[in-house]
């Protein structure tokens, strides 16, 4: 679903913050992406996404190089930011029905997703108010209903979890797991050591722009925890 | 003053962006080529002012009263930085993101309060010194006054922004708080700021008008534009007294008053600051939302109507991009209403203008429905939500084109709407109606246009304050300048060159400007995606 093949990104002064990243997310999984800040996490994901442009290796989803065919593959993909700035000038629902009319998703449709996941987040109330209004987790919240209503096959997410309450990180691990049941694919950036052992099938660990480690979450883990594996990758 | 101080260096940091400019490699190449535009450009204001300011002090000397010159500038330096301060003032002092991060800091909200009046004055000082600049250097070349004209001059120049400044704030910020109060009405804020500036416009028009008949006028021009500008300027006779009379004690009334306004504002503000900040931006969260069944739309409509929520959603926005259409749907109405098509032809018959105002009316018209498009901003608006639009499976010259078509659709129907009512009260026929209905509508097109190619190249996300990119930004100034150069260009080529009854002129700058329009419209659909791409 996902293959980053020796991607490298260098911003203009000459930083380089990803250095040839090749892995793969197959159909059915959930990939944990960990690294320390400044890894080259979130220049990675907004690649993938299609909001940041980069010159080395390439990027597919679901077989559509984001260079080449940025369009095919923003169809496929849903993408939700580290920080949930919306447009504060629209109500929730304005925001989503905006984000069904691009993605073309047919009004029953898109009323009985929104019906759904505005439920299980509990937001269906506050859609009416302007998002400005809104508190970081419900911006979180919006953010991800918004993704999730699209039916993407490729969730990109960056730190997902945060901001979230408990019920709701919950509710979303869930749905994570039945985009994922469906044949769907998540790949999603964390700090949260321990979401991503229990959440994750695969692992894999940037350091310093470059892959560190990435496979299956038992085999890369082995007898130790994944924090244990990630302080001795770090301090390497 | 010790907490003032590291406010004050944030302000000079952030002002014009200057420290990004320095700090960021990419905008330090593009300062390189722009710091020379813009010095050029600001030469150029100056010597269009100053040349002004030569002709003025030329037509007062002749009439023996010079005097009464630099209490003239320093009258429409204030009503300047009154109308530009008026809307500015509520954005800039309470609506920035930067506020939750400084109200944290353990420093006093008056510190706060002082620190945002302090940035506010500094902007205003540049826009009056431009006016104040070449016209203190015309005066003395004019009256060889004495050296203490010079420093009182200067010290005068410090002090003028600061009274009108203040003054602005204050409408402003009372028109947002009566905005904040209505906000269950729909817009009512924003139709409060039209009716306020609306007031404004006519209210200086009335104080700025004339007593007496024109033999009176002429028979006692001093003593006439004196009266005028101490009704304008309330200030102008310790100002006069000050710098013209070189009365110290005056000098120090003037300054003294002030500051005693900064002061007092700066209290006043910072006593309510926290409160009325809170009050302003409240937003309503009723948490009763009932779901319904959702209206679709095409991809295309829904991008022209995020735009268009977009737009209504700032009244700083509107109100510096529409209030030209509105003006001039004012003035045409009025003219076509109220003013006979044979008086006017006296009128214009017996100053010998008969033939080049009207073949130079499309031109202000154009001035008009062109000044400030909305796309000169509007990419920089997008702000750091940019993400949403960029991650979204549609090509970029969509919503780059949804862009265009807000500013089109605003003022395509003004400029038809002003020239038929123009066409119809004037009985205007011939070559003249060509120029009349298509020139406006194309300098709209291609302000619109040139707008949106400007704040494609020279962006800014990362703003605080919307003002910053709707009022302080390139996007939003450079295509003003353009328009401006073009009008005045256009409007002196007409008077000069007489061909078909001054109409050549009009024509042919419609035709360069539909070429020109044509030419960026291709540029945009071409490049969108490249320029997205950088952004």
């Amino acid at each position: 679903m996902l293959d980053i093949r020796n991607f490298s990104k260098t911003y203009r002064g000459g930083k380089r913050a990803v250095s040839g990243l090749t892995l793969a997310v197959e159909p059915g999984s959930i990939v944990g992406f960990i690294g320390h800040n400044g890894a080259g996490k979130t220049t990675t994901i907004r690649a993938i996404a299609g909001v940041l442009d980069f010159e080395e290796g390439d990027i597919f989803v679901g077989g559509h190089s984001i260079k080449r065919e940025p369009i095919a593959c923003k169809k496929m993909l849903a993408y939700v930011p580290d920080n949930p700035d919306l447009y504060e000038y629209l109500t929730g629902i304005q925001h989503l029905n905006f984000i069904a009319d691009v993605f073309e998703i047919p009004s029953g449709d898109r009323e009985e997703r929104t019906r759904e996941y505005a439920g299980l987040f509990s937001l269906t109330g506050n859609l009416g108010d302007s998002i400005g209004s809104y508190s970081h987790g419900m911006k979180q919240k919006l953010t991800l209903i918004g993704a999730l209503m699209r039916d993407p096959k490729l969730l990109v997410l960056d730190e997902p979890f945060v901001g979230l309450d408990p019920v709701a990180a919950h509710v979303f691990k869930e749905l994570l797991r039945k985009i994922c049941a469906r044949g769907g694919a998540v790949f999603f950036s964390t700090h949260v050591l321990d979401v991503a052992e229990k959440l994750c099938d695969r692992v894999a660990i940037i350091r310093d722009g470059r892959l560190a480690a990435f496979g299956d979450t038992d085999k890369v883990r082995g007898d130790g925890s994944l924090e244990e594996l990630f302080l001795e990758l770090i301090e390497r | 003053m010790r907490k003032l101080l590291p406010l004050l260096r944030l302000n000079r940091l952030e002002l014009f962006g200057v420290n990004r400019f320095l700090n960021d490699p990419k905008r330090r190449r593009r300062a390189r080529l722009l710091v020379p535009l813009m010095v050029l450009g600001v030469l150029g204001i100056l010597g269009v002012v100053g040349t002004y300011c030569f002709g003025i002090c030329y037509g007062l000397n002749w009439m023996g009263a010079l005097d009464v010159f630099p209490v003239m500038m320093a009258a429409v330096s204030s009503v300047t930085v009154l109308m530009t301060t008026v809307f500015k003032a509520s954005d800039a002092l309470f609506q920035s993101r930067d506020f939750d991060l400084v109200l944290s800091l353990p420093i006093p909200a008056r510190t706060v309060a002082a620190a945002r009046m302090l940035k506010l004055y500094s902007i205003e000082l540049a826009f009056a010194l431009i006016v104040l600049v070449p016209a203190g250097g015309v005066y003395a070349w004019f009256a060889r006054p004495g050296a203490v004209f010079y420093a009182s001059y200067l010290l005068t120049a410090l002090a003028i922004p600061v009274i009108p400044m203040v003054v602005a704030s204050l409408i402003g910020v009372l028109t947002a708080f009566a905005g904040a109060s209505l906000r269950r009405v729909r817009y009512a804020g924003l139709i409060l700021s039209f009716l306020v500036m609306l007031g404004l416009v006519g209210g200086s028009f009335y104080l700025g008008s004339a007593p007496g008949s024109d033999v009176e006028v002429l028979v006692n021009i001093a003593r006439t534009l004196g009266s005028m500008l101490s009704r304008v300027y309330p200030l102008s006779d310790i100002y006069a007294a000050a710098v013209v009379g070189g009365d110290i004690s005056q000098l120090l009334l003037f300054v003294g008053l002030a500051l005693l306004a900064l002061l007092l504002a700066s209290w006043l503000f910072g006593a309510v600051f926290v409160r009325l900040n809170s009050f302003i931006n409240a937003r309503r969260a009723r948490g009763k939302f009932v779901l319904r069944a959702q209206r679709s739309r095409s991809v295309g409509r829904a991008l022209v109507a995020r735009e268009w929520r977009r737009y209504l959603a700032s009244n700083i926005y509107v109100l510096n991009t529409a209030f030209g259409l509105l003006l001039s749907i004012v003035a045409v109405v009025a003219l076509a209403a109220f003013v006979p098509r044979d008086m006017l032809d006296t009128v214009l018959r017996e100053a010998g203008l008969e033939g080049p105002m009207f073949a130079m009316l499309p031109f202000v018209l154009a001035w008009m429905v062109a000044l400030a498009p909305t796309t000169g901003s509007s990419v920089s608006l997008e702000g750091k939500s940019l993400w949403i639009i960029r991650g979204m499976p549609i090509p970029a010259r969509w919503w780059l084109m949804a862009k265009l078509k807000l500013n089109l659709q605003m003022v395509l129907p003004v400029a038809l709407i002003d020239a038929v009512a123009l066409i119809l009260a004037l009985e205007i026929r011939g070559p003249a109606l060509v120029a009349m209905l298509f020139l406006p509508a194309l300098m709209g097109t291609f302000s619109a246009l040139f707008g949106l190619v400007v704040n494609c190249k020279i962006h800014r996300f990362d703003w605080t304050s919307e003002t910053k990119v709707v009022k302080q930004s390139w996007g939003a100034s450079l295509p003003v300048f353009v328009v401006m150069g073009l009008v005045f260009g256009g409007g002196y080529l007409t008077a000069r060159i007489g061909a078909m009854d001054h109409m050549l002129v009009p024509l042919l700058f419609a035709g360069a400007l539909a070429v020109a329009s044509a030419t960026m419209w291709i540029l945009v659909r071409v490049k969108a995606e490249k320029w997205a791409e950088g952004m």
